[in-house]
């Protein structure tokens, strides 16, 4: 029975135990009064396994960091009496941004299914008394809940931040700290955008540090990150920050009270320093803007591909006097300051003879904390493949140099190359030097431009249908019409004249044999015959537009029988002129014949003129 | 009356000649300037001063020519066709402008096949080409003035024979004259009427109708040749070489 009543009471125990502290606790603590800037935390606390815990309203601060959470519960055994407890917390972090009172709104959480609230907090933020700087010591002191801004912080800085484009500059990130520091982890490294990146630092370095005396204050530092970056844009470029996360040791007071801190109460074991308290914070860098300056356009020399920085250029042959299919090797190397691993193989433009092979590219670029420097080396094979002598001509390099902001372009040397005629090889590579070949086109271009001079014209000038056009056309028509006009009057005058003599010829002959009977009548014999010559020569003449030298028996003949006159008038008339001819230069038995001659004379004038009507 | 007029047209003939000679003076320094600027690779300075001349109102093909050379050097290529073109409307048988422009052509985007002529059309295209505007012009005169002269001597011969050939002469070059006319007159309406345009935008679509929501028809691009069939508003029908016509804005080509 009593056995039954143990049991019953341990029962009880037991189930007293489970609701052994039914009232529910859930409070929220922190400090009272905070400076502006100040981080602090907000610590609610619950004593009962609660879940769907509802943050509060934080008003004007600024929430860094929660809730995060941790449970503590412990059993003890004192003197046969057991006291249990629980407790589970939530850890806001927050920043105060502004002057004034600050009302948080009570948290929520289920507990066995019914909804809790905590109390209301009210915290009023105050001004910041001293700078940050100066009353950082005493902070650390009296102040242990957060991390001061000036505790750590991330530095990021540069050479130059109004670099041309494409030219070097470093960015080093170094982290200040006047605390112990541990697990340094990078979060978010920066984003270079619109740079071309390099780290100088290797990934797992131990960090350097050194010492730095800063506003009075012992600082560690410790570069964190270097990279070179060379802008490829102009205009304002920012490099976003870089974010770190790490672990901050802080000392702290002994004097806290227990149960608010969760930290406190994973680290509150005789294996951590019961005054120091390690704090994960996340640290960031401040952005920088850098204003990216255009290369200058004045003098840029055409053959520029945006190398900036401090450049060497050097080149070897190995022999410059070599048999056909023999290689030579010829190798540039570009050494200098700069992004060189941006330059693209020389374009040099061998021969055409010369047999040419891909160049070995092969780069040593150092990256050290001064920028990237190196080279880079083109090692070129090329076979001559017929005799001769060849030029190879230099490769030039242009960069600019911004220390001086001036271009410059370095050349290397022109080599002359004497290839003497290879033996014929039997594998057939070389080419005899009898066998013809195409001519081998190797580039093609425009033609060039017409030099002066030319015929200009006005814009829109044509001859055709201008003033000018038609004009040419009138001139030509009238000066046409003017020569035909002339030539046919002229002809017209011509062939009146002789119509005029035509129709004379009959009475100028009458008149002539007239006078020729005067002349007979006076014995004149010679004057006779003349005078009657006359009359015959000239009435041809004059019928048919003859010229006094074109008379003879000939023509006269052939005359009349064109213009269509009958045998008979026409023997008739050369028979009389030959009797006058023959009368002229015989004479003799005078009037009979004179008087015969001239009868038939008349009748023969009489016998043409009707003929020829 | 006559007189004066013809007298007044000759004072302003001489006039305009003056002129011009004293353009061109000016013009052939800035012309050398240019050039010389070509000849040392300063394409943008080259292309102000032969724009200047050309804007002074002076052409030539040669000129046209060194333009096209620079805008191509430039790597403006459409531009560098639409010199070439306006220098071969000059220069119809230059072989160095006909050479340049295949190159031109050779870097643009479009490739159109060209839809095969008739052999008249050929023939035509063949005599088309020969002559440019001016010397068809002075050739047309020389014709005519043949032709007058042997009409005159078809007058004034007197002789059968002598009217008999030059009669059929004058036939001969009447007909002559007349292809000769026709051919000037066809070079000098489309010298006029800017009948041919190149593309100057990257990329264009070719609309059914002169309208902007009309349906895309094809898709044309910088440095092709279009012939000019119409224009309504701001739009112009046009006819690629393989004879596909549609619309664009007219903003989007430049005429030869």
């Amino acid at each position: 029975m009593i056995k039954s009543i143990y049991i019953l009471a341990l029962l009880l125990m037991i189930t007293q135990i489970g609701y052994a502290d039914d009232q529910i606790r859930f409070v929220g603590s922190s400090k009272k009064t905070v400076a502006v800037g100040e981080r602090f935390r907000v610590v609610y606390e619950i004593n009962q396994d609660a879940g769907n815990f509802m943050s509060p309203n934080f008003g004007d601060m600024q929430l860094l960091s929660g809730p995060s959470t941790s449970t503590n519960s412990s059993v003890q055994w004192i003197n046969g009496k057991m006291t249990q407890s629980y407790s589970k917390t939530f850890t806001f972090i927050l920043r105060a941004t502004k002057e004034g009172q600050n009302t948080i709104s009570p948290a929520s959480a289920m507990v066995n299914n019914r909804r809790v609230q905590s109390n209301s907090l009210t915290i009023r933020v105050v001004k910041n008394p001293n700078s940050q700087k100066t009353n950082s010591g005493n902070v650390s002191n009296s102040n242990n809940e957060g991390v001061q801004d000036d505790d750590i912080y991330l530095k990021a800085s540069i050479t130059n931040s109004k670099p041309y484009l494409g030219e070097q500059i470093l960015v080093t990130y170094k982290i200040y700290t006047k605390v112990p520091v541990s697990n340094l982890i990078v979060k978010k490294l920066s984003s270079f955008q619109g740079f071309w990146s390099k780290s100088l630092l290797d990934n797992k370095q131990q960090y350097k540090q050194t010492t730095e005396i800063i506003n009075g204050q012992e600082y560690v530092v410790a570069v964190i990150n270097q990279f070179a970056i060379f802008p490829q844009k102009t205009g304002k470029l920012i490099i976003e920050p870089t974010e770190m996360e790490c672990e901050v040791q802080l000392r702290v007071q002994n004097n806290r009270k227990r149960g608010y801190d969760p930290f406190e109460d994973f680290f509150n074991d005789p294996f951590f320093n019961r005054n120091v308290k390690n704090i994960r914070t996340v640290i960031k860098s401040n952005p920088i803007s850098i204003e990216v300056k255009p290369l200058p356009q004045k003098n840029k020399p055409a053959n520029f591909n945006g190398a900036v920085g401090d450049f060497r250029l050097s080149s070897k042959i190995d022999r410059t006097e070599l048999k056909a299919n023999d290689a030579l090797t010829l190798t540039y190397t570009i050494s200098g300051k700069g992004n060189l691993e941006l330059f693209n193989m020389p374009n040099i433009k061998f021969p055409v003879d010369f047999e040419t092979f891909d160049p070995k590219i092969s780069s040593n670029i150092k990256t050290s904390s001064s920028g990237v420097s190196g080279r880079k080396k083109f090692e070129y094979l090329v076979i001559p493949r017929v005799g001769g002598n060849f030029i190879i001509n230099p490769f030039t390099l242009s960069y600019f140099d911004p220390k001086t902001k001036k271009y410059r372009t370095i050349k290397s040397k022109v080599y002359e190359i004497k290839v003497e005629k290879g033996e014929i090889t039997s594998g057939g590579i070389s080419y005899s030097s009898s066998a013809q070949e195409d001519i081998q086109f190797i580039g093609q271009d425009i033609r060039h431009i017409k030099p002066l001079p030319f015929k200009l014209y006005t814009i829109g000038s044509h001859l055709f249908l201008s003033a000018t056009f038609f004009t040419i056309i009138v001139i030509i028509i009238l000066l046409m019409t003017m020569i035909v006009i002339l030539i046919k009057r002229m002809e017209k005058r011509k062939s009146n004249t002789s119509l005029l003599k035509n129709r004379k010829a009959n009475k100028i002959a009458k008149t002539r044999l007239r006078s020729a009977e005067k002349f007979k009548n006076e014995g004149d014999d010679k004057a006779y015959y003349d005078e009657i010559a006359q009359a015959l020569w000239g009435y041809i003449g004059d019928k048919f537009s003859l010229k006094q030298y074109e008379l003879s028996i000939d023509s006269v003949s052939e005359t009349l029988k064109e213009k269509g006159a009958d045998n008979v008038v026409t023997e008739t008339f050369i028979n009389i002129l030959n009797n006058i001819e023959f009368a002229r230069f015989a004479p003799g038995d005078s009037s009979n014949k004179m008087e015969s001659i001239y009868n038939e004379s008349v009748n023969a004038i009489m016998l043409a003129e009707k003929a020829l009507k | 009356m006559t007189m004066i007029y013809k007298s007044k047209y000759l004072i302003l003939l001489l006039i305009q000649l003056m002129v011009l000679n004293l353009f061109a003076n000016d013009a052939n320094k800035i012309i050398e300037k240019a050039n010389n600027q070509y000849n040392r690779g300063l394409y943008d300075s080259a292309i102000i001063n032969y724009q200047s001349v050309v804007d002074s109102g002076i052409e030539a093909g040669e000129l046209y020519y060194n333009m096209g050379n620079t805008y191509y050097k430039n790597n403006d290529i459409a531009s560098s066709i639409l010199y070439y073109e306006k220098a071969k409307k000059l220069l119809p048988n230059d072989e160095s402008i006909q050479y340049n422009l295949n190159i031109a052509n050779s870097m643009i985007v479009d490739k159109i096949e060209k839809v095969p002529e008739l052999f008249y059309q050929r023939w035509w295209s063949f005599f088309y080409n020969i002559l440019d505007s001016n010397t068809g012009a002075i050739l047309t005169l020389i014709l005519f003035a043949l032709l007058i002269i042997s009409i005159g001597i078809f007058i004034l011969s007197q002789t059968r024979n002598n009217r008999k050939v030059s009669f059929y002469l004058s036939m001969f070059l009447l007909l002559l004259t007349i292809v000769s006319t026709t051919l000037t007159w066809q070079k000098y309406n489309n010298s006029l009427k800017h009948k041919e345009a190149i593309v100057f935008d990257p990329s264009i679509t070719i609309k059914s109708s002169p309208t902007q929501n009309a349906v895309d028809l094809f898709v044309i691009h910088e440095g092709t040749k279009v012939k000019v069939m119409d224009k309504i508003d701001n739009w112009v029908e046009i006819k690629i070489n393989n004879g596909s016509k549609g619309w664009l804005p007219e903003k989007s080509i430049r005429e030869i």
